[in-house]
């Protein structure tokens, strides 16, 4: 157990040399005539810009993927050909959306280690060049071999997780609907949302069956869009436009594949190691956290992580959102952009981590929560498969 | 709604547009297995866990040494979600279909697959399903669930 604290002290110690300094995101929605490279670099350009650091001190990039898929196409090296500098700190988590927080707290480390002084964390894709269709099929096969037969792969994982809830707990269909109402009240603030019109619960449960239990508005958006928030250290963040967010504490843990691993737990995901272990780096309990931003693909996806990551009991997530506002003016602010739901879903999970920065910051102009002081972003990927989490807060 | 006479069966698992698997080195034993009739899964040769989908090592104990073996073609439904957009086109036609997961007798084992033979709504958690092979062509056989008392 010491040894345990040790570290936690180790951990935060490093990651407070660090800070988020600026943030960005591009136009969200059906950018056909954008590449994944022309977008990542905007929203990189738009960070550094919104920071106040001059682009030729970037030296390091964390997340985003090779676009051949080729194990010889030096992704790093293409970064280092486009900016005309070189990348001394590279990193791709490649588990899909949960990658972000994980880049977050990797980046922080990256600076706090010395590796690299200026790191944008980035995520997103366009679609010039290539088919949204396509794109699933190549999931499909890439992951399909004991499923993709069946007519299976997403969203009918997260259904199959929902209706386990369901039978298990009792659960809702109006809970469900209740996280959709609040996010999507959150988005009708925020003008770059994509969704904004007003949404009810009889909405959600009366939109057409998507995989049951899941509506059409129990579903994130599928669109195109990046963006990049700008980590650095916290001597240079003293220089920069916007007041620094601290990174407290961060955990990762990467259960199982997705859309192809069955024998796991449905009820108990690697959250619920996430959660804890990044508020316990963080010296916080879910209550001293002001700001909840989660990965929100489908509304059962935010229900089970909020269980997980200690902010009810297992099974008790329903009850936890019935008794709880969630939208703006709300006690338990969620997804305070609008979520991958409401406002985009390109690059999910950072995208909560740069409303969480906005917030820290007092930047979120009418959708702005009173005063917060810490935040919790959490990644997901695949099934509620694949998770990283990181504790923010205003740096002190 | 869904497949549930024999001919509706017959058409929904014949459906020449559905995607078919694109079968690994690691998995050829369970298709082959499929091929001769029988549900095989890969068993541990030191703790004699059985595993799904197939891997390389034991995820309990670490072994690397596992035998194809056979298992009863029977389970129960742990979850299920009844589709009515599917992710491929192929399936377009056969809105709303069922897909679940069993758990099958081997404790830990499970499988995902159709559930044909009886109304969507009438799916439900802890039903006891059969497991039925399909020969799709003269190379690739497919399975689909059934109620056990159908």
């Amino acid at each position: 157990m010491e040894e345990t604290r040790s570290e936690r002290r180790d951990l935060r110690r490093a990651l407070k040399q660090a800070a988020i300094v600026g943030t960005y995101t591009t136009p969200q929605g059906n950018l056909s005539d954008r590449s994944t490279l022309d977008l990542q670099y905007e929203a990189i350009m738009g960070a550094l810009d919104d920071a106040g650091i001059d682009r030729r001190e970037l030296d390091g990039i964390a997340g985003g993927r090779s676009p051949s898929g080729s194990a010889a196409t030096a992704y790093a090296g293409m970064w280092s050909e486009l900016l005309g500098q070189p990348i001394r700190y590279a990193d791709t988590v490649d588990a899909a959306a949960a990658g972000h927080s994980a880049h977050i707290v990797h980046a922080a480390l990256a600076v706090a280690s010395g590796l690299a002084d200026v790191v944008a964390v980035i995520g997103g894709s366009g679609r010039a060049g290539g088919s949204r269709q396509a794109s699933v099929l190549q999931m499909a096969a890439s992951h399909g071999e004991y499923d993709a037969s069946w007519g299976s792969i997403v969203p009918s994982w997260f259904a199959m997780v929902a209706q386990r809830h369901m039978h298990e707990y009792g659960t809702t269909p109006e809970q469900l609907a209740q996280i959709a109402v609040g996010t999507r009240a959150w988005a009708s603030l925020n003008e770059s949302a994509i969704m904004r019109g007003p949404l009810t619960v009889d909405d959600v449960l009366n939109s057409r069956w998507i995989a049951e239990p899941l509506h059409l508005f129990d579903c994130c958006l599928v669109n195109d869009g990046a963006g990049a928030l700008i980590i650095t250290s916290r001597e240079r963040a003293a220089g920069c436009r916007h007041a620094p967010v601290a990174i407290l504490g961060g955990a990762e843990e990467y259960s199982f594949r997705g859309y192809v691993s069955i024998e796991h737990d449905w009820l108990r995901s690697g959250a619920a190691y996430t959660g804890p272990k990044s508020l316990a780096a963080a010296g916080l309990s879910p209550e001293e956290i002001d700001l909840v931003e989660v990965y929100d693909c489908f509304t059962i996806t935010v229900l089970r992580t909020l269980e997980d990551l200690g902010f009810c009991k297992r099974g008790e997530g329903g009850s936890f959102i019935a008794g709880h506002t969630l939208g703006p003016g709300g006690d338990f602010p969620l997804n305070t952009h609008g979520g991958g739901l409401s406002w985009s879903h390109s690059f999910s999970g950072l995208a909560h981590a740069i409303e969480a920065t906005r917030q820290l910051q007092g930047l979120s102009g009418n959708r702005q929560v009173s005063q917060p002081e810490t935040a919790i972003v959490h990644s997901q990927g695949g099934p509620l498969a694949l998770h990283s989490t990181a504790v923010l807060a205003k740096a002190r | 709604m869904g497949a549930v006479t024999a001919d509706e069966i017959r058409e929904f698992v014949r459906n020449p547009n559905r995607p078919f698997p694109e079968i690994s080195v690691q998995g050829g034993p369970f298709w082959d297995g499929l091929r001769a009739g029988e549900l095989r899964f890969q068993r541990c040769d030191a703790c004699g866990r059985y595993r799904h989908p197939p891997r390389l090592a034991c995820p309990f104990c670490g072994h690397s040494g596992a035998t194809w073996s056979a298992v009863e073609p029977s389970g129960v439904i742990h979850t299920f979600t009844v589709v009515h957009r599917p992710p491929d086109a192929g399936f377009k036609p056969f809105v709303p279909y069922v897909i679940a997961v069993l758990d099958l007798a081997p404790e830990g084992l499970r499988l995902l697959g159709n559930v044909l033979g009886l109304p969507p709504a009438e799916v439900k958690i802890g039903m006891p399903v059969k497991i039925i092979i399909d020969d799709i062509d003269d190379e690739l056989s497919l399975y689909h669930f059934e109620p056990a008392d159908s």
